[in-house]
C-alpha cells in the first residue's frame, strides 16, 4: 500500500477527466467526515466536489471569478458534481482521474 | 442610552473624518477651477461610500470577522494578495501625504519650513498609536474634527448662488479643459471612496465589539456621518468657488488656502483652517497607519489589536511603527504635500474593483450574513458602485497623465 | 441545495485562523496535506502555517526566491514553516482551535525575535492600555 503527501492546493482548481480522458469538472471543494478513534479524530475526505462551467471554462481559473460564476449559476451552465472519494483516483495528483466515465457520474448524480 | 452616545459618535468622527488632506486639496482645486460643477462628483463620493461603510460596517456586526480577515478567508491567497498589494500601495501614498498635510499646516502656522516638522510629526502620530487604545485614537479625533465645521460657516457666510450650486448637483460637461476636469472629478471620487476608510471602519466595528444590534448605530454613522462630513468638503469647493475663482487663482500650493476663508471669516478663518488642516490630516494618518497594519496582521494572521499593549502584537505593532516613519520622509525631504496629494488620489480611484466587488458576493453570502444579507436597494447601490469602480479603474492613468496639475 | 454534513475543507479550513490553547492567535491556515493510501479515503493529515508557505500558494518562482533569502538568512530553506498534525484541532468555527502552544511554533519566530529585540525595548511596550 503506498502513502502519498498530496497538498491540498494542489488538488484545488485541478482539472479531473473520466476513464475516457473526458473532462468533468475542476476540483472546488473537499468535503471531509469525522472519524473518531481512541487516539484522536481523524478527518477523512467523503467527497470531492468538483464544478464544471459550460461556457465560462476558459475564464474561471481563479477563486474569485468561480465564486462569481457559482453565484450566477444556471445561467452559464454551471454544475456541480459530488465524486465519492472511491471514484477519485489521485495516483498522478496534477490529473486527477475518475475511475469511472462521466455517464455513470451523471447517472448516478441523477438517482 | 448607550445607543444614542454611539450614534452621536459615529456622526461625529464622520463629521471630521471625511475631511482630509485629498478632500481639501481635491476640494479647493476643483472650486477655484470649476466653480460649483464638480459638486456632482463629490455627491457620488459621500453616497458611494456611505454605502460600502455601511456594508463593511454591517459585515463586522454580523460575521465578527473584519472585512479584511473575510477576503483571505473567502477568495484565498492569490486574490487576497491582490488586493492586498493594490490597497496597501494607495493606502502608503496617501499616508505620505497626509503627513505631509499636518507638516504644511504647522509651516502655516509657525513659519518653519514643513520639512523639519515631518519626522516630529510622525513620532508623535506613532506615540498615540503606541499608548493610545483604539477608543482614544477614535474618539480623540472625532471630537477635535468639529473644529472642520468653521467651514460651513464660513462657506455659508460668503453668500453663495444656492440656486446655482443646487443645480450643480446634475453632472454637466465643461465648457473649458476637459482633461483637466475629468481629472478632477476622478480625484474627488478617490479622495471620498478611500479603500483604507471602509476598510478601518469594519475593523473598527470589530475592536469596538459590535453585535447585529448595531445596524441601525452602523446606517446611522455610515449614512449620516458622511453626508455631513462630505458638507463640510462642499464647503470647500462653494468657498474656493467665490474666492479663487472670480481670480483665476490656480493652487499649487497648500499655503494659498489659508487665505479660503479669510473673506468669509476674517483673520480668524486663517486659525481656523490651519487648525483644521492639521486636526484632520492628523487623525487621518492615525487610522491609515492603523489601516495598513490592519490589512497585513489580518490577512496574514496574526495577533492584532490597536487595545492590546504592543509587547502582545509585536508583528502588528512593528508595521504601523515602520509605516508611519517611512512615510513621513517624502515630507520631511520637502516634497510638496498638494504634489503627493495629486499623484495619490486618482491611484485610490484605481484600486477601487479590487476591494468593492467583492462585497457582492460576501454580502449576498447566506453562511456569512445570515439574515442581514443585502436587500435589493444596497444591491443595485454595490453593483452600480462596482461598475463605476471598472470604469474608473480605466481612465484614471490616462486623466493623470493629461490632466494632473 | 443537499444538506452539506461534514467539513468543507477549502471554504472552511484552509485560510481559516487559527488559535492556540490559551485563544492566542498563531496564524492561517497556509496550506494542508493530504495522505493518500491506495484502497483508503484521503486523510487530512497536517496544517502548514508560515510566510514559506504562503509564498508557495503564489508560484513555484515565489518559493524558490524565498527559500534561497531564507538559507542565507537561517541556513534552512523551510525556516519559520510549522507542521501541526490535524489531530491538533480541537474546533472548527468562525476560527480552527490548536491543541498546541503559540512558543512552540516556529512560525511565531518573528512575532517572538521583534517582541525580543525591538519591541519590548521600547518603553511603554508592556503598560496596560487604558
Amino acid at each position: 500500500m503506498t502513502s502519498r503527501e498530496v497538498p491540498v492546493s494542489q488538488l484545488i482548481g485541478s482539472m479531473v477527466r473520466d476513464t475516457d480522458g473526458r473532462k468533468v469538472g475542476r476540483i472546488e471543494e473537499l468535503l471531509a467526515r469525522i472519524e473518531l478513534h481512541e487516539h484522536g479524530n481523524d478527518y477523512v475526505v467523503a467527497e470531492f466536489h468538483v464544478g464544471e462551467y459550460g461556457l465560462l471554462e476558459a475564464l474561471t481559473g481563479g477563486v474569485f471569478a468561480r465564486k462569481l460564476a457559482q453565484r450566477i449559476g444556471a445561467v452559464v451552465g454551471y454544475r456541480r458534481f459530488r465524486i465519492p472519494w472511491e471514484w477519485m483516483d489521485l495516483s498522478d495528483p496534477d490529473h486527477p482521474r475518475l475511475n469511472h466515465t462521466r455517464a455513470e457520474l451523471e447517472a448516478r448524480a441523477e438517482s | 442610552m448607550k445607543k444614542w452616545v454611539e450614534i452621536a459618535l459615529g456622526i461625529v468622527t464622520g463629521i471630521g473624518g471625511f475631511l482630509e488632506v485629498g478632500s481639501i486639496a481635491t476640494s479647493a482645486q476643483a472650486g477655484s477651477e470649476f466653480r460649483y460643477q464638480l459638486a456632482w462628483a463629490l455627491a457620488l463620493g459621500v453616497i458611494s461610500l456611505a454605502f460600502l461603510m455601511e456594508m463593511t460596517g454591517r459585515l463586522a456586526a454580523v460575521s465578527k470577522r473584519t472585512y479584511v480577515d473575510l477576503l483571505r478567508e473567502h477568495f484565498g491567497m492569490r486574490f487576497f494578495l491582490v488586493a492586498l498589494i493594490a490597497v496597501f500601495v494607495v493606502s502608503f501614498m496617501v499616508l505620505m501625504a497626509e503627513i505631509g498635510g499636518v507638516a504644511t499646516a504647522l509651516q502655516m502656522a509657525t513659519g518653519i519650513a514643513s520639512a523639519w516638522w515631518a519626522i516630529p510629526v510622525a513620532v508623535i502620530g506613532w506615540m498615540v498609536l503606541w499608548r493610545g487604545t483604539f477608543g482614544i485614537v477614535e474618539q480623540g479625533t472625532a471630537t477635535l474634527g468639529l473644529l472642520a465645521i468653521s467651514f460651513a460657516i464660513g462657506a455659508v457666510k460668503a453668500h453663495p448662488d444656492w440656486g446655482a450650486l443646487g443645480g450643480a448637483f446634475i453632472p454637466s460637461r465643461p465648457t473649458a479643459n476637459p482633461a483637466r476636469y475629468w481629472y478632477l472629478a476622478v480625484s474627488i471620487l478617490g479622495a471620498s471612496i478611500s479603500p483604507y476608510l471602509y476598510l478601518f471602519y469594519s475593523a473598527g466595528a470589530v475592536e469596538d465589539g459590535w453585535t447585529p444590534d448595531y445596524r441601525s448605530v452602523n446606517r446611522i454613522t455610515a449614512g449620516l456621518g458622511n453626508l455631513f462630513g462630505g458638507t463640510l468638503a462642499l464647503a470647500v469647493i462653494v468657498t474656493a468657488a467665490l474666492v479663487f475663482a472670480p481670480a483665476h487663482v490656480h493652487i499649487d500650493k497648500f499655503e494659498q488656502l489659508g487665505s479660503l476663508f479669510v473673506s468669509p471669516l476674517g483673520r480668524a478663518g486663517f486659525w481656523l483652517f490651519v487648525a483644521t488642516l492639521c486636526i484632520t490630516c492628523f487623525g487621518a494618518t492615525l487610522e491609515i497607519a492603523l489601516s495598513i497594519a490592519y490589512l497585513i496582521a489580518q490577512g496574514f494572521g496574526w495577533e492584532w489589536s490597536e487595545n492590546l499593549r504592543p509587547g502582545r502584537d509585536s508583528r502588528f505593532s512593528t508595521v504601523y511603527t515602520v509605516a508611519i516613519i517611512v512615510a513621513a520622509i517624502p515630507a520631511a525631504l520637502g516634497i510638496s504635500a498638494l504634489s503627493l496629494t495629486n499623484m495619490s488620489m486618482v491611484l485610490s480611484a484605481a484600486s477601487l474593483p479590487f476591494t468593492v466587488i467583492p462585497l457582492i458576493a460576501l454580502m449576498n453570502d447566506g453562511k456569512v450574513m445570515g439574515r442581514y444579507c443585502n436587500g435589493w436597494i444596497s444591491n443595485i447601490a454595490l453593483v452600480a458602485i462596482s461598475m463605476m469602480s471598472i470604469v474608473l479603474f480605466f481612465v484614471s492613468l490616462p486623466l493623470q497623465l493629461k490632466g494632473g496639475g | 441545495m443537499d444538506p452539506i454534513d461534514g467539513v468543507q475543507i477549502v471554504h472552511d479550513v484552509l485560510d481559516a485562523c487559527l488559535t492556540d490553547r490559551k485563544g492566542r492567535k498563531v496564524g492561517r491556515v497556509d496550506a494542508l496535506t493530504l495522505t493518500v493510501t491506495d484502497g483508503a479515503p484521503p486523510r487530512v493529515s497536517t496544517i502548514l502555517i508560515g510566510g514559506q508557505v504562503r509564498a508557495g500558494r503564489i508560484g513555484n518562482w515565489l518559493l524558490r526566491l524565498r527559500g534561497a533569502i531564507s538559507a542565507m538568512m537561517h541556513g534552512d530553506r523551510d525556516f519559520g514553516v510549522s507542521r501541526v498534525p490535524f489531530s491538533a484541532v480541537r474546533g472548527i468555527g468562525d476560527t480552527i482551535k490548536l491543541d498546541v502552544d503559540a512558543a512552540e511554533l516556529p512560525s511565531g519566530h518573528l512575532e517572538r525575535w521583534l517582541g525580543e529585540h525591538i519591541i519590548d525595548r521600547i518603553p511603554g511596550s508592556h503598560g496596560e492600555k487604558k
